[in-house]
């Protein structure tokens, strides 16, 4: 039970204590001579028990009727605990992850509407209840262990922010589920939009919530409404800027719910917030997405945050981006020179060196034996050309490059035995297969190629430039961890990215090697674009800790071990350690650039960015939260509105006219009790 | 110097023009020494005829009734009851409890040694006043008549005498005797009955605040002696009704004892004992073939005492035409 105005309940108490006050002070007995006290005590020893009983039900009569007075005026009305619950536990669990940022189509903050609600809910919480606050921001964690000192939930509530990473609801209410051998009743009050970022309905519930939710009363705030419109930025990068002060630009893909408008403003800032560049973007009616890129300055961008204007869900509006080009590639070729090499009968390693010469990058060459013995510890990218002569040692050298966040290119290697693939497979953590197509059919690459990440800046034009060249020789290449750079015609992979099963880094494979006597591809204009936008691209996408993700732990590889990751923003500083693993100690609570410091003295700097999806507003169906949600409970919102919550209260669920009328009851009933003592005079004189 | 007593002021016109009508009658035969009212279990010389019965051969013809022979042609014999006089012994309890009064004495009464001071009508007074109405009522029949005024001994005697001095002895006992103590009844009946020669007629006036079962032992004595027994309660009006309020400390008048007890929670259970202590008692006396008399202290003498005299009289009649 709860009480509209709790200070008068226990106002109440003390009046209800006031008839005992009373009984015990003014039990001081009158002298009174008697005849005999011989019938006196023969009636108490008739009364002893009654007279017990009919003193103390007169005194609890008079204490009831007054204390219910007091407690009807107090207010009271019963909350989901019911009555004779004894003391409430509340878990409240707050969502401050990304989606807890929105702002309603009115203009309200989300956040202020759910604190209105809690501090209205605490408020109601007597002072034997006890409350906790979990807050449901990656990592999950509890704020407050249960605690009889309301202010300090309500503090909690008060300082209540949207913290730019994502939700992990399930993971909040795990925390407030009663350990399985706990029976107590418990109130757990989920306070969330529940949009799409927050709740993933697809995911089941685990199947042990269902006995430990046994005792729980699930209540939550009030549905939000629609959602206004909101427009956020998928995706960006920065094409074809280079350390060189080439002319480069941003490639930004802008989605939106609803009918934002018709244009909006663009701007790429630097990390210390001075602006780059700035662009309209048109928006088509209908369309959901946009594309737009903008020229950027000859400056070096080491890295920038492109933002757009603050809407429905700020957090989603802005990216940072770090420009891994503005670093002068190193690239080793792993190969061996052909005794009789000239420009027709280069080799492959002759070929690849030569397509590296018109772009900034440096390029080393080194035989493979000496690859495990003098690895080039500076390389960015590792080009294989005669895998098949790398010996153990070169072996796990290539391993620990790729997982560190190297790339790693492989042709394969004509008249030369293929056992090295099991070499590779057992060493990198890939599960590559390879094997030689000796029909000797003249292939072609297909006329549509993949739109990949690796070849994305040559767009379309990568149809054209593959549209000439032809296989002779060729590889069958497959692996099931892997996206396709290029095709051949009949849909098999002409060249083919691979993810180790474990770390970072990528391993590019062709199926073919640059080499006329297989393809002549070294003599058409696909050769030099395919293998610079390779190591360009590529570098950064075998980083991709170049990009990590805010409240998860990053993954930064184990050159990163020992370092530490610093935020350049100057507006909060955050040093976060890396442990032995390559792995940050804590979840990277914030978006933007941040410098990652390795041991050995030497920085790069890494975007962090918030998952759109996870700071997704889009507003998820009821029905389909009561469905994910039906294994454990059933949601029970508050009301909507403080004035019609309170006012129902008092007309559908409050316990004043029954207590008056109880009261009364009381009341009448000891004057009644009193009267029951009236004398019964005997029979004075017998005649 | 005590002022000197006036008798008178014991005994109130009223109650004498209420008793006049009455006489008070033994219920059972007694042996007087003279001439009297009352029945005697011995055969009288032609005083009043009783019974006939038949007549046995060799008895004396004394007594033989003519007129039935001469219409019967059998022989009845006539037989006669002897009246006799009355022994009365008053039994009075002087005990301290007696000194309990709750109204303002009543004007015109002598007083005696319980209200004297505190100005009350107690139940001693109304003992008082009884028994000077029954010595009034026994002396005008030619009855003897004495007081034994008792609390744990005797406190005051009046021998039985019918001379018309006595009236006043007793009126002087009653109005000089203390009053206070604890009532030993056994012994004073025990004690009374002693006195008696003959058969009497004891009247004995209490509160009967005390335990019975010691009481309806000297009472069988009394009764196997053939003593006719009238007991006379006597209760203030505020025992019997108990009108008090608010918690109180009861403390026993006649010993050290005291009950503490909110009254109005006490009453109902009080009225249910002094119920239940009033059956007791009639339920001793209707054993002991006694007369019982219930006697509200505040409620006039005479009225009561008629009401007794009249059952009594009723019941003396009833004995007559059987």
């Amino acid at each position: 039970m709860s009480f509209l105005v709790p200070g008068l309940a226990i106002a109440a108490l003390g009046a209800a204590a006031l008839p005992i006050i009373l009984h015990v002070l003014l039990r001081r007995p009158r002298a009174t001579a008697w005849p005999s006290t011989m019938l006196l005590q023969r009636a108490l020893e008739r009364l002893r028990r009654r007279r017990r009983l009919d003193g103390w039900v007169l005194l609890v009569l008079r204490t009831l009727g007054i204390g219910l007075v007091g407690f009807a005026m107090a207010g009271p009305f019963i909350g989901l605990m019911g009555v004779g619950s004894g003391p409430r536990e509340l878990w409240i669990v707050i969502d401050d992850g990304a989606t807890s940022a929105e702002t309603l189509p009115d203009g309200t903050p989300v956040i202020q509407v759910m604190q209105d609600h809690l501090l209205r809910e605490v408020s109601t919480l007597r002072p034997g209840d006890r409350a906790a606050i979990v807050r449901a921001a990656r990592p999950p964690r509890v704020e407050l262990q249960p605690t009889l000192d309301h202010e300090r939930i309500r503090s909690s509530i008060r300082d209540w922010i949207a913290r730019p990473v994502p939700s992990d609801l399930l993971g909040a209410l795990e925390l407030a589920l009663p350990p399985e051998q706990e029976s107590a009743p418990r109130e757990v009050l989920l306070a969330s939009g529940l949009r799409r970022g927050s709740v993933d309905a697809d995911r089941g519930l685990p199947a042990s919530w269902h006995d430990r939710a046994r005792a729980v009363r699930w209540r939550c705030v009030p549905a939000l409404p629609t959602p206004a419109p909101n427009r956020w930025i998928e995706r960006a990068s920065i094409v074809r800027a280079s350390s060189v002060m080439e002319q480069g630009s941003m490639r930004v893909d802008i989605r939106r719910s609803g009918d934002t408008g018709s244009g909006d403003d663009v701007q790429v800032r630097s990390a210390v917030g001075d602006i780059l560049a700035q662009s309209d973007i048109a928006w088509t009616a209908g369309t959901p997405e946009a594309r737009r890129d903008i020229p950027l300055p000859r400056t070096p961008i080491e890295s920038c945050t492109i933002g757009l204007r603050p809407d429905a869900q700020p957090l989603d509006d802005t990216l940072s981006v770090v420009n891994v080009a503005t670093i002068t590639p190193k690239v080793t070729i792993v190969g061996r020179r052909r005794e009789d090499e000239g420009l027709d009968r280069l080799s492959a390693s002759g070929w690849i060196r030569q397509a590296m010469e018109s772009a900034d990058v440096q390029v080393r060459e080194l035989d493979p034996t000496m690859l495990g013995i003098r690895p080039p510890a500076d390389a960015d990218v590792i080009i294989l050309t005669r895998p098949d002569l790398l010996d153990a040692g070169g072996w796990k050298w290539t391993s620990r490059h790729l997982r560190d966040g190297g790339l790693i290119v492989i042709t394969p290697v004509q008249g030369a035995n293929d056992a090295w693939i099991l070499d590779l497979n057992r060493e990198s953590g890939v599960r590559v297969e390879m094997s030689p197509r000796n029909d000797g059919e003249i292939r072609r690459f297909a006329p549509r190629q993949p739109r990949g990440d690796l070849l994305a800046a040559l767009g379309a034009e990568i149809d054209v430039l593959t549209e000439p060249v032809s296989v002779q020789r060729s590889w069958n290449i497959a692996s099931d961890r892997s996206d396709s750079v290029l095709m051949f015609e009949s849909g098999e992979p002409a060249a083919l990215t691979v993810r180790p099963l474990d770390g970072q880094g990528l391993l590019l494979l062709l199926a073919f090697p640059p080499e006329l006597e297989c393809t002549d591809m070294p003599l058409r204009p696909l050769m030099v674009p395919f293998f610079q936008e390779v190591i360009r691209a590529g570098r950064a996408l075998a980083r991709g800790s170049s990009v990590i993700m805010t409240g998860a732990i990053a993954q930064l590889g184990p050159s990163a071990a020992g370092g530490v990751l610093r935020s350049v923003d100057p507006r909060q500083t955050r040093v976060i350690e890396i442990d032995s693993e390559g792995r940050t100690t804590q979840p990277v609570p914030f978006p933007g650039v941040w410098s990652l410091e390795q041991r050995d003295g030497r920085a790069r700097p890494i975007a962090a960015r918030l998952d759109p999806q996870a700071a997704s507003i889009e507003h998820v169906d009821a029905s389909r939260i009561e469905a994910w949600w039906s294994p454990v409970g059933v949601w029970t919102r508050l009301s909507a509105e403080r004035t019609v919550a309170q006012d129902s209260v008092r007309q559908e669920s409050t316990w004043t006219l029954p207590l008056l009328l109880l009261a009364l009851l009381f009341l009448v009933g000891e004057s009644l009790w009193s009267r029951r003592s009236s004398p019964r005079p005997m029979v004075e004189t017998a005649g | 110097m005590t002022a000197p007593l006036r008798a008178e002021a014991y005994l109130a016109p009223e109650t004498l023009a209420q008793l006049a009508p009455f006489e008070l009658r033994a219920r059972m035969l007694v042996e007087g020494l003279g001439m009297g009212r009352h029945a005697s279990p011995r055969q009288g010389q032609a005083v009043e005829f009783s019974e006939h019965r038949p007549y046995t051969p060799g008895e004396s013809l004394r007594h033989l009734d003519w007129k039935v022979f001469g219409r019967s042609d059998k022989l009845y014999l006539k037989r006669y009851e002897q009246e006799t006089d009355l022994d009365v012994l008053v039994l009075v309890d002087a005990s301290n409890s007696m000194r309990f009064g709750s109204i303002a004495v009543k004007s015109g009464w002598g007083g005696t040694d319980a209200g004297r001071d505190s100005l009350q009508w107690t139940k001693f007074d109304c003992a008082a006043a009884i028994t000077v109405a029954i010595a009034h009522l026994c002396l005008e029949q030619r009855d003897r008549v004495g007081l034994e005024v008792f609390a744990e001994s005797s406190r005051a005697g009046v021998r039985r005498s019918g001379s018309h001095g006595q009236w006043r002895s007793m009126v002087q006992a009653l109005a000089s005797v203390r009053v206070g103590g604890v009532a030993d009844m056994p012994r004073a009946i025990d004690h009374g009955i002693s006195t008696f020669n003959a058969r009497g007629l004891l009247f004995i006036l209490s509160d009967f605040q005390q335990p019975l079962p010691p009481i309806q032992q000297a009472l069988g004595k009394a009764r196997f002696r053939g003593h006719d027994v009238v007991l006379v309660r006597i209760m203030d009006r505020q025992e019997l009704r108990f009108p008090l309020e608010g918690f109180r400390r009861f403390e026993d008048m006649e010993g050290a004892e005291s009950v503490e007890a909110d009254a109005e929670t006490l009453r109902p259970a009080y009225l249910e004992a002094l119920h239940a202590f009033d059956a007791e008692l009639e339920r001793m006396a209707r054993s002991l073939s006694c007369d019982l008399v219930r006697v509200d202290s505040h409620a006039s003498v005479g009225p009561t005492l008629a009401a007794l005299l009249s059952r009594r009289e009723t019941a003396w009649r009833a004995r007559r035409r059987s």
